[in-house]
């Protein structure tokens, strides 16, 4: 039996949801990433918006630790859902650099402070806004994981493709096309084999 | 997606973000967090556990079964299948024996047998709640969240966090399921 650190477990599975929401933006065009593909207008760089906002606040300012990143679509009067979608200014590469600059003040906060540290969410009611550190973590891991669920769906109404995470096993973005050039290529050789008959 | 989508709604009023009112939500969303690591682990697992029936609450068989987001094959009644399975593949991580037979049978049998019978929901529900309890029954055995188990070696904690994460992501799913079925939205 050998301990671990709980740190190194809960930040590796951190990693791994927002690896896997980032993924499913792969090999996309810009259109792609922002058609909204649900009645409520989901839409795959939205969610990234979204995450980003979800780390900073609970990872960040939660804790006494503000990033000082812009968010002018979190703020006060900004107008409902703004950041769950990209405006044709915001480039895929801002809203992903921002992303993992969130990712990285996030994983600061978690390395400077004890798991059991309190903090307060700005956003939640007087009196009921406290959480530990391990608390706000497992709530940002899950929460990723809930919108890359979103995100599984969205993809798969783009093109097709589905998967829990690159490379474990279910279908990767892009094989779609390897597919269907295997498949061709296999009704060639059907042709051919009856054309020499 | 089919062309005739049904309008949103929430029966939630105090926030409506949320899928219900404070008072008649039975998760513990807001306030203080329990004590202590295992308390808090169980307690977002609980949560989650407790999103995926609520997401499923007041739809006949034929909307529980419906694929309502095609091309994907999934439908709530097939997570509810599917998490079944998963609790109980998840005994065989932890354990050295011989693995557990499936409970429907081929890959994808849980989803691709979610067919819209009364019968068939009743027993999606009844294998999750025994699978979730024998799950955590063989966990319990395991205070020491550090304490590494079965052949690949996972911790307690983390299987623990890789539970909460897999209800969530289908919790991701069932959100929009749910969306195109008959408009319901909320956390």
């Amino acid at each position: 039996m050998t301990a671990t650190d709980a740190k190194t477990d809960l930040h590796f599975y951190l990693q791994s949801a927002r690896d896997a929401l980032l993924w499913k933006l792969e090999r996309l065009s810009e259109y792609d990433i922002r058609r909204p593909l649900t009645p409520t207008g989901t839409n795959l760089l939205g969610l990234v918006k979204h995450t980003a906002g979800v780390e900073l606040g609970y990872l960040g300012d939660t804790f006494g630790r503000p990033s000082g990143e812009p968010l002018p679509w979190l703020e006060d009067g900004a107008e409902v859902n703004a950041d769950m979608w990209a405006t044709a200014d915001e480039s895929r590469e801002d809203i992903v650099n921002l992303y993992r600059r969130a990712w990285a003040h996030a994983d600061a906060t978690l390395d400077a402070l004890a798991l059991d540290v309190v903090g307060r969410v700005p956003w939640w009611p007087d009196g009921k806004d406290e959480v530990t550190l391990h608390h706000a973590v497992v709530r940002v891991i899950a929460d990723t994981h809930r919108h890359a669920g979103h995100a599984d769906i969205v993809r798969e109404l783009i093109d097709g493709s589905v998967g829990m995470n690159e490379g474990n096993g279910s279908m990767a973005p892009g094989d779609s096309a390897w597919w269907e050039d295997h498949r061709s290529r296999l009704e060639r050789a059907a042709r051919d084999a009856d054309r020499d008959a | 997606m089919s062309d005739h989508q049904p309008a949103r709604w929430t029966q939630a009023t105090v926030y409506p973000d949320m899928w219900a009112d404070p008072d008649d939500d039975p998760r513990d969303s807001e306030g203080v967090s329990p004590d202590g690591e295992l308390a808090t682990l169980q307690d977002f697992l609980t949560s989650y556990r407790m999103t995926l029936r609520m997401k499923c609450e007041g739809l006949d068989p034929e909307q529980l079964a419906r694929r309502s987001v095609p091309p994907s094959t999934m439908s709530l009644l097939g997570l509810l299948r599917h998490l079944a399975e998963v609790e109980r593949d998840w005994r065989n991580w932890i354990s050295d024996g011989d693995p557990l037979p499936k409970l429907y049978g081929k890959r994808d049998g849980d989803f691709d047998g979610a067919v819209a019978e009364q019968a068939v929901v009743d027993a999606a529900y009844a294998d999750l709640a025994r699978e979730q309890a024998a799950t955590d029954a063989e966990l319990a055995k395991h205070p020491d969240l550090g304490a590494r188990l079965g052949k690949d070696g996972d911790s307690v904690r983390g299987l623990m966090v890789h539970r909460i994460e897999e209800y969530a992501r289908h919790c991701g799913h069932a959100d929009l399921l749910r969306e195109c079925v008959d408009g319901r939205v909320g956390q």
